[in-house]
């Protein structure tokens, strides 16, 4: 099977979008029990299950359309391999770094994955609307606690900003870069449209929960890539999620493995699925 | 990934209480599903929206409990004290 130019691209995208969520989700799942109440807990859980839902439901379209063998995305890669954004491997340090943290990886992950909407690829397109309108709620959730923050948070989340923004603003990449997706159609808004959306967002909840002005909120949201940018992964060359996270998303670790029966599939009963020749067509990595 | 150990305290009874109601068909009865409580309402409806979401909603909206008019109360004697 050959894999199209256009069709190469859009699993790269669609690898970003879901690799991100699929980071995303645990750390939801780890900080859920530090929710405020047990509706917090629970909607951090829910946030969570929606984000790992989105992953595999990106997961399967993908494994679909590129013959791949049900599961294989999930546990027939290694860590290398991924494409999530880069701001999301080192874990929350506190509740002010999750809240923006989280908050920001939200509003880039609509961003991007909105490009898509009115796309050619209906089927595609029908996912992103239905993304879309859960998506909405995580991020009204975290700005709600976000402009519920304590002077200490607020302090918190300007630190956070200081030292994760530039990872997730960068994650659009460089301006003008070319676009074979929409050039064919397959996405209607420009990654730098999608990029002007997303500060946007950042700057309208940012300014009202911190007194940091626009032009602060901006200036710590730069369109700058490193020179060892991997565009097709949307992040610096050879960075890899660390192995305690890794261990967490993919546990190899026998008690944590037997737990997560009786899902379908595990990386014990699917060594096979790792690096197959017949696979090498969809070089996801 | 460690998890996040910095907690500040907060005063969670000062938080408002929001009730969540919901339709399952366009022609069908409003369900009281039950209530949350946040310290604003941004916090609340997406509380409400990923508390409460066991079926396909075709409409869900929240009220301020304070909002709230009672006509008959278990509390109070509406009427006589």
């Amino acid at each position: 099977m050959s894999v199209s130019g256009t069709d190469k691209a859009l699993m790269q995208e669609l690898l970003c979008v879901a690799d991100t969520d699929w980071v995303l989700g645990h750390w939801y799942i780890k900080v859920m029990l530090n929710g405020r109440s047990l509706p917090d807990c629970t909607a951090f859980a829910g946030m969570g299950q929606d984000s790992l839902g989105h992953t595999r439901a990106i997961f399967r379209l993908l494994e679909d359309r590129l013959q791949l063998p049900e599961h294989q995305l999930e546990f027939g890669r290694q860590p290398e391999a991924l494409h999530d954004l880069e701001a999301l491997s080192r874990p929350p340090q506190n509740w002010g770094d999750f809240l923006m943290t989280a908050f920001l990886t939200e509003c880039a992950v609509w961003r991007l994955f909105s490009t898509f909407l009115d796309g050619a690829d209906k089927e595609l397109a029908g996912m992103v609307k239905h993304f879309g309108k859960e998506l909405y709620f995580h991020r009204l959730g975290l700005e709600g606690w976000m402009l519920a923050a304590s002077d200490e948070e607020c302090a918190d989340m300007k630190q956070s900003l200081a030292e994760r923004g530039a990872e997730v603003a960068r994650w659009f990449g460089a301006e003008g870069a070319p676009d074979v997706l929409l050039e064919s159609g397959v996405r209607t808004t420009s990654v730098a449209d999608a990029r002007a959306g997303f500060l946007e967002d950042a700057v309208s909840v940012i300014t009202q929960a911190t007194n940091l002005s626009e032009a602060e909120v901006l200036g710590y949201l730069p369109c700058e890539t490193p020179e060892d940018w991997d565009t097709a992964k949307r992040k610096t060359a050879g960075a890899t999620v660390p192995a305690s996270l890794w261990e967490f998303m993919i546990p190899t670790d026998p008690d944590t493995v037997a737990l997560r029966r009786p899902l379908a599939v595990s990386v014990d009963d699917n060594l096979d699925l790792v690096d197959r020749s017949e696979y090498a067509h969809a070089d996801y990595a | 990934m460690g998890l996040v150990k910095q907690k500040t305290a907060r005063n969670t009874m000062d938080w408002e209480y929001f009730e969540v109601f919901a339709r399952e068909e366009a022609d069908g009865p409003l369900f009281h599903l039950g209530s949350v409580s946040a310290p604003n309402k941004p916090a609340a409806v997406g509380q409400a929206r990923m508390v409460y979401s066991e079926k396909p909603w075709v409409e869900m909206c929240i009220c301020p409990r304070a909002e709230v008019t009672p006509v008959i109360s278990v509390n109070d004697m509406i009427g006589i004290a």
